[in-house]
Parts: C-alpha cells; structure tokens; sequence
C-alpha cells in the first residue's frame, strides 16, 4: 500500500533494488512496506502518538528465524 | 488531468466561492488568478492543497511551518486541527457548530471526472473535531462513490494511497503546488543539496528518510526501556570470572603440590631424626631434637604471622585511621546519642503539654475568689511556659544538630560498639600477635644457634645433619605454600561467588530486556537498510534532471549566460559547464540566479516525474530581475498541462503579462467586500482578451 507514495517501491527497477537490499541484508521486503505504512500514518502530526506501539506489533510479529 | 472546478464554502474569507475552470486547448492552458495581497491568493491554494491531500498536504502549506532564521522549516508550529480552527470563516459559527468544505473536480487523463470532497466539522467554539472529518470520491461520468474494498482495515492509508496513485504523492507534491516562500526555501540551500531533495521527492524517498529517522529514535528508546547492561559489561565479568577461576586453579595445583610432599617430607625428617639419634651419639642426637624444636617454632611463628595478616586484612583501613579519630567520631556518636534521648523526652513532654494546660486551666478556674479571664489565662500561659522551660537548655554535651542522621537508635549504638572493639583489636590482638610472632622466632634462632654450635662439635654427623637441615627448610616452605594457598583460594572464591552473583543479575536483567532488545535490534537493522536505498536510489535519476535541468535553464537564465549544460554527478553533486566543458563552479550567488537555478530544478521534476497534475504556483517572481521574470513566466507555462498562476495584481502586467498572453484560457480576479466588518472574497471572471 505503500507503492503510491514511495515511487521507489513503485517501479520494476526501483523493486529490484528493494528486493536487492533486502536480501542482502536478510530482512523482508513485506515489513519494510508496514513500517512505511505505519510512518504515513504519521504524516502532518506534530507528535508521532502511536508509533512505537505499531512498531512493537511489526517487529513481535516476525517469526524467530524468518529473518535469518 | 486538469482542474474543472473548486468550490469552497467557509474557507478563511472565502464565504461560498466556486472556481468554474475552462478545459485547456491547443496552447492555451495557463489560467491566471490576481488579486492584492490578503484577497484569498493563498487561502485558495491552501484549499487546494489540503483538500487534496488532508493531514499529510500540512507540510505543504508555508503558513504552518515553523520558521526559523527567516526560513520555514520542517516542523509544523501548530497541528493540523490548530490549523484548522483558523480556516474557518469569522461568521460560520454564528448560528452554531460549523463545518467548511473543499471540493475538488478534477478530469482525469483519460477524460474521466473525478470529484473529491472533504469537510472539516468545528464546535461552536470553532475547535476542529478531528474524528468528524469526512472525504467522499466520486468517479467517471457516472459519479461512482470510490470506497476501499472489503477487508481493508485501514481506510485512511487506503484514500491515501489511492489520491497518491491517482493524483501525486504528497513529496512529489511540492514541485507542482509551490509559493514564492517555497521556491525562496530551496534557493537557500546549496546547490547539490536542492538536486538531492528534488530527487528524494522525486521518488517518493522523504517518507522513508522520516521512517529510518523514527526507527533510530525507537531503537534508541527501546535500549533504554531494556536497561540491561551492555554486552561489553557482561563479557568484562565473564572475563573477571574466567580470570579469577584460573587463579583459583592455580593455587589448588600449589596447595595439592604442598599436600602431597609435606607428609613424605614430614616422615623423612622424623626418619632421620631416629637415624641421628640412633647412632647412640649424644651430641648428634640432641642437634636432630634441637633441629624439630626450631621447626616448631618457626611454625608457631608462621600461625601468628597468619593472624596477624588476616586481622589486618579485615580492619586495616580503620585501624591506620588512628585512635585519636576514632574516639573523637565515637565521642560524636555518643553526644548525638544524647541529643536523641533528650529530643525524645522533650517530644513525650510535648504531647502531655495540653492536658497539664487545661487541668491547670480546670484547677485556676475554682479558685476563690476567682480570677478574671485574663488573669486566669495569663496562669495558664505561664504554666505553659514553665513546663517547656523544664527542656531547655538541652542537657551538657548535646550536639546542637546532627552530623550522622543516617544513624540512629540501635545502629548508632552498633557504630559505637564497634569502634570500642576495634581500640581493643589494634592494642590488644594485634600487639599479642606480634608479641607471639617475635618470641617464636627468637626461640627459634636460639636454639638453631645452639644446635649450630653442638653440630661444629660432631663433625661426624656433619652429612647427616646438612641433610635435615634441608629436609627441614623444604618441609617449611612447603608449609608455608599450603597456608598461602589455602588462604589466596579462600579468598578467591569468596570474590568468584560476588562475581557470579553480579552475572547472574546481569543475565536476568538481560532476559527481561531481551524482548525490546530485539525490537531494537531489527529497527537498526530496517534503518540501515533504508539507508542503503537511499544511497542507491538517487544515481538513477540524475541523468534524465541534469538533462530537463539543463533545458530549462536555458529557457529561464538570461541570454548572456555562459552555462551550455548541466551535470549532476550519483552524489548530486553540480556542475555548470561551458560549451568548452570548463565548470563555472556554479552559478552566481544573486538572489535571482539562485531562484531560477531552483525554478530549473522544479520544472525538471515535474517534467521527469511524468506526471500531468496541474502546475499551481502562488507568486513566485519575488526578487527577480524582469528578464529572468519573463523567463520563468514562459517555462512554467511551456508545458502540455494545466497552468494556475496565483499573481498580485501588479506582477503578471505589461510585459510578462505579454509574455504568457497567449497561452491564458481563463483570468480571474479576487474581490473582497466587508460583511460588518468580516472580510468575504468574491470571484469574478475576466476575459482575457480585454486585459
């Protein structure tokens, strides 16, 4: 859900290179997508209320060993 | 896509106005919109901008940025609602909770209509209530509501997401709706720095340069939160544990060696103390007996050295700290003692001072004849008075406040106990132990002396005796290295025990904080990661800027000027070179030559983005020269889409005016009349041929 705002995420080569990195550095595309949602979420905010809590939910929910 | 119309109801001065665009043709795609400063310029474009894009279109909006040293920056000096609340019209609250409206009528590329609506609700107070916005969509010709499929849980990220699809993203926006102040904003920075921005905004990159800030930031807070001890301090104890494990070892390889020798040792000297005595030689005999009665003094000697070492051992730092402090700190406690005592009966009296006043009080009042009132009150103020009297002065040797109020009752009477026992360790053990220590080592030499001149007497067991004199200073070193051992060991392991304890807190705290340890752990790593696309994402974007940069530079820039072409290098490095390639290191520091290098870089974004939202621009001619105006007049309009020019009524005039006069499809001029004293802005439209 990200695509419209991060172009990056929205071209072939720009996924390319996401995809790339994030093979390289072991972590899944999919929750570079929720963090990016979660940071929209927050856009036009004076304080980012929230955040941390969503940031919790992300990260607890990536299985032991799913990032290895 | 272009703008059909925009109506706004409530908005700032704007009471009900509606903007009827006419569909761009030809060449003709530029509309123009003048009015003084503060006729509604502004609050149209921060309609059009909000309306768009709601919360996440206030970056947009120079009047809600922060400013600092004259130039707005990224932080907002109120929040959107704050914003809000000053939107609204002065006299839409007048007959109760109010809302104001913006709606968006757009034709998309393939001819289809697009409707957007929002509506912002206020009390009558005119406080925005954010949980009551709405936004409704309408597409295509038959006004089909556009609504977020079932089991999308998140409808706002949805609208988001599709506006950002099917208009612009939000950081991409600021290259197509943009004021004066924002171009100014971009003209300040350096050169470089503004081709990076652009390309970040280009590619959508500011949220993730927001995210993998807000990461940081997290990963930072859940480390604290964790407040375990870092991995370096618990490896610096493991290796203090492994170190002092080791030690240990080492002793007990010393101690074991000294238990296994001393027995055979012991053995062979009594062995040969028979063999000495055996010989039926007196003297002989009496040297072996003497030899053993040396030994055992010299053991004695070792045992009250070993006291004496471990009596320093446990009180050596009171003890250097001399009797003379001692006492007087003991003499301290013991004043403060006494300061507690009276303080307590003073405070026991305290209590009792009522009753004692109101039956002196009872007692004063039977009296006969009686006491008038004031004279039966003064009797009992002086009662009073005596009985308070009875406390004071405090008794001889009272502190007058104390030193140690950490001590108190029992532990303060510990204090002073132990500082008594310790007089006696220091005078009494310690001079006993040394007194012990020098007999048995002058016993010793005595008879070592007189077993000497008994050896020189009986040359004949000369062999003999050499033999358990050596046996004898072995079996005394050997001594000697168990009690050492024995007690370097007791005391190791006393220390490996705190040291294990210590770890074993470490590694439960450690447990505790594993959880947001590891929250911090992949929030680093995302951020990395994010700084790595970032890195990565913006060579691939230079090349086709420097190149629409380069074109509208040459439009914009005056006809003298020397630049034939710009380059960008991967870190967006800039260079302005001549026909000769010579790099003129960039252009000149006026306040003209930077903005138009910015209006060059806009343009290029806009062009190289590919998209074909309208161009809406808020007086952006401020501090150019009138060529440079005219050349950033042409470019912004030289393009295939939609043209909204917000412009004072004295800026796009004569010459400029002539300069975009063919391309206008439409001018409109705003009005303001006071409705009692509430500004309203009217719209009227103004045909283009008569200007």
């Amino acid at each position: 859900m990200a695509n419209g705002h991060v172009v990056l995420l929205r071209s072939e080569a720009g996924r390319k290179l996401v995809n790339s990195k994030c093979k390289e550095a072991e972590l899944d595309p999919g929750v570079l997508e929720q963090l990016i949602a979660v940071e929209m979420d927050q856009q036009g905010k004076l304080r980012k209320r929230g955040i941390t809590e969503a940031f919790n939910e992300i990260f607890d929910s990536i299985e032991i060993g799913a990032d290895e | 896509m272009h703008l059909r119309t925009v109506e706004l109801i409530n908005w700032r001065s704007y009471r009900h106005a509606r903007f009827e665009f006419p569909t761009p043709h030809g060449h003709r795609n530029v509309i123009l919109i003048r009015a003084p400063n503060e006729y509604g310029k502004t609050s149209f474009f921060e309609a059009l901008t909000l309306g768009l894009f709601g919360r996440e279109g206030l970056v947009l909006v120079p009047r809600a940025r922060a400013v600092a040293d004259g130039d707005a920056v990224d932080r907002f000096k109120a929040s959107y609602s704050q914003f809000l609340s000053n939107t609204l019209h002065h006299r839409a609250t007048e007959t109760g909770p109010a809302k104001c409206y913006v709606s968006i009528e757009v034709e998309d590329d393939n001819g289809d209509p697009i409707e957007l609506t929002r509506t912002w609700h206020f009390r009558q107070n005119r406080q925005h209530k954010p949980g009551d916005d709405d936004l409704a969509i309408f597409h295509g010709l038959a006004r089909e509501p556009v609504t977020p499929p079932s089991g999308v849980e998140n409808r706002d990220e949805w609208f988001r997401d599709w506006i950002a699809q099917r208009f612009l993203h939000p950081s991409l926006a600021e290259f197509f709706l943009f004021d004066g102040e924002q171009v100014q904003r971009y003209a300040n920075r350096e050169m470089g720095e503004q081709v990076r921005r652009g390309i970040e905004g280009l590619l959508g990159l500011p949220i993730l340069k927001s995210l993998r800030s807000s990461l940081a930031t997290y990963a930072q807070q859940r480390r604290t939160s964790a407040a375990a001890p870092t991995d370096s301090t618990v490896k610096k104890v493991q290796a203090e544990i492994a170190t002092i494990s080791e030690s240990i070892v080492g002793e007990k390889g010393r101690l074991n060696e000294a238990v296994a020798v001393l027995p055979g040792l012991a053995a062979e000297v009594d062995d040969l103390t028979q063999a000495l005595g055996g010989r039926g030689e007196g003297t002989t005999a009496m040297v072996g007996r003497l030899m053993q009665a040396e030994q055992r003094h010299r053991d004695e000697a070792q045992r009250a050295m070993d006291a004496l070492l471990a009596l320093i051992q446990e009180d050596v730092a009171l003890a250097i700290a001399g009797s003379d402090l001692r006492s007087r700190t003991r003499e301290r406690l013991e004043a403060e003692e006494r300061l507690e005592r009276w303080e307590s009966g003073r405070n026991e009296g305290a209590q009792n001072l009522d009753r004692f006043a109101l039956e002196l009080g009872r007692r004063v009042s039977a009296l006969d004849p009686p006491l008038d009132e004031d004279r039966r009150q003064a009797v009992v103020e002086a009662g009073k008075a005596a009985w308070d009297a009875l406390w004071h002065p405090a008794p001889e040797g009272c502190p007058e406040e104390y030193r140690h109020p950490s001590l108190s009752g029992t532990t303060r009477a510990q204090a002073i106990k132990r500082l008594l026992s310790l007089d006696n360790h220091t005078e009494g053990e310690v001079a006993g132990h040394e007194e012990r220590f020098r007999i048995a080592v002058e016993r010793a030499d005595s008879i070592k002396r007189e077993w000497q001149d008994l050896e020189s007497t009986a040359p004949e067991v000369e062999q003999l005796t050499s033999k358990l004199r050596q046996l004898s200073e072995q079996l005394g070193h050997y001594k000697s290295q168990r009690n050492e051992a024995e007690r370097t060991i007791q005391g190791k392991e006393a220390e490996l025990a705190q040291k294990r304890a210590e770890l074993g807190r470490y590694m439960t705290r450690q447990g505790a904080g594993a959880p947001a340890l590891r929250r911090a752990e992949f929030a680093d790593r995302y951020a990395g990661l994010i700084q790595e696309l970032l890195k990565d994402a913006l060579p691939s974007e230079v090349g086709e800027v420097a190149e629409e940069m380069t074109r509208a530079w040459k439009a914009m820039a005056h006809l003298s000027d020397r630049v034939d072409r710009i380059e960008i290098t991967p870190d967006c490095e800039v260079r302005m070179l001549t026909a000769d390639g010579e790099d003129l290191h960039g252009i000149d520091k006026s306040a003209g030559a930077s903005q138009v290098f910015t209006q060059a870089l806009i343009t290029a974004i806009t062009r190289v983005s590919g998209r074909t939202f309208p161009f809406v621009v808020d007086t952006p001619l401020a501090r150019l020269s009138r060529a440079q105006r005219i050349g950033v007049l042409k470019t912004f309009t030289d393009r295939a889409g939609q043209v909204i020019l917000l412009s004072t009524d004295e800026e796009v005039v004569d010459d400029k005016l002539d300069a975009v006069r063919e391309r206008l499809v439409a001018v409109f001029e705003l009005r303001i009349r006071s409705d009692k004293g509430v500004a309203v802005t009217s719209v009227h439209k103004l045909d283009p041929e008569e200007l």
